[in-house]
């Protein structure tokens, strides 16, 4: 069965201020709780469509992302599972920034759609929504709290 | 119509939080004959053919309160992506292919939703300027003001 989330919040920051964070493929290791480190393989730029991130959770988990379409028109950028350790096939996600503009601030959603086993769809759909979306989403509103 | 060959694409985009859920704001605004109820600039507003207001296609007919009529298509209608599509058919304000589309996304952190709202239009060079802070402005950020208050924030 296909699960399809999302998850939203607003930052207090200008679009142009958070941007060129989250468009850097390999910054989640900055500003996201649960990575631990992470590099772009084979010395590619980060914001080269294609570009593979290899990462490891703080609990060791080891994972591979690879970035399938980036958009500075948009503010958005696309992403698919190459490896993880839990069963989450086709797992596509987008995280996609837009402008508040009668304030100074940045909508952010991030989806994703992805199908895990039956038997593991609630506790991996809870997993995917809370730890790894709601977690990042509170990081960057706490980070950028105060318009920077 | 306008009969010289020199045009400007213009677009606007205007956005705003609502400090309400995305399902009890769309109940509001998906009633394409509704502008009277929560914009604060239409006096009156009527469906053409009393055809539905939700049936698309359909054409609403409204006066605005400085007097100016304006005659609406709408073009899409989505209960899904809490969206409405429209163009503009006739208007006193000198755009010509003017579409036109109100989104709410919810704010999954909170109660609370987005709103963006945005058109593309054409008219004379000399006038773009003037008519996208006009309709971001006058039109669709007080609108969206109007909105805001109701569902108090």
């Amino acid at each position: 069965m296909a699960v399809r989330l999302a998850r939203s919040t607003v930052i207090e920051a200008p679009l142009d201020t958070v941007w060129p964070l989250l468009r850097d493929f390999n910054s989640h290791e900055i500003w996201h709780p649960a990575i631990g480190s992470s590099q772009i393989e084979a010395g590619e730029p980060a914001d080269e469509v294609g570009a593979v991130r290899a990462f490891t959770l703080k609990d060791g988990s080891v994972l591979r992302e690879q970035l399938i379409a980036l958009s500075d028109h948009d503010h958005s950028l696309t992403y698919c599972l190459l490896e993880a350790p839990i069963p989450l096939d086709d797992y596509v996600a987008t995280m996609r920034l837009k402008p508040v503009t009668d304030g100074d601030k940045t909508f952010v959603d991030w989806r994703s759609s992805f199908s895990p086993p039956a038997d593991r769809l609630l506790e991996l759909t809870r997993l995917v929504a809370e730890e790894v979306y709601e977690a990042g989403l509170a990081a960057l509103k706490a980070r950028f709290a105060g318009g920077r | 119509m306008r009969n010289d060959e020199e045009a400007t694409l213009a677009k606007v985009y205007t956005s705003s939080t609502l400090d309400a859920p995305a399902g009890q704001v769309w109940a509001v605004i998906r009633d394409f004959n509704a502008l009277p109820a929560w914009t604060p600039f239409v006096a009156e507003s009527r469906i053409e053919q009393n055809q539905p207001s939700d049936k698309v296609g359909c054409i609403r007919n409204f006066t605005l309160k400085d007097g100016g009529r304006i005659r609406e298509r709408l073009l899409a209608l989505s209960d899904y992506d809490l969206s409405c599509t429209y163009s503009i058919l006739e208007s006193p304000m000198g755009v010509e292919n003017y579409v036109s589309t109100l989104k709410l996304t919810p704010i999954t952190d909170g109660d609370r939703c987005f709103a963006e709202w945005s058109a593309e239009f054409d008219c004379a060079p000399e006038r773009a300027q003037e008519l996208v802070a006009h309709i971001g402005t006058n039109v669709f950020l007080a609108a969206l003001q109007a909105l805001k208050s109701r569902f108090g924030s």
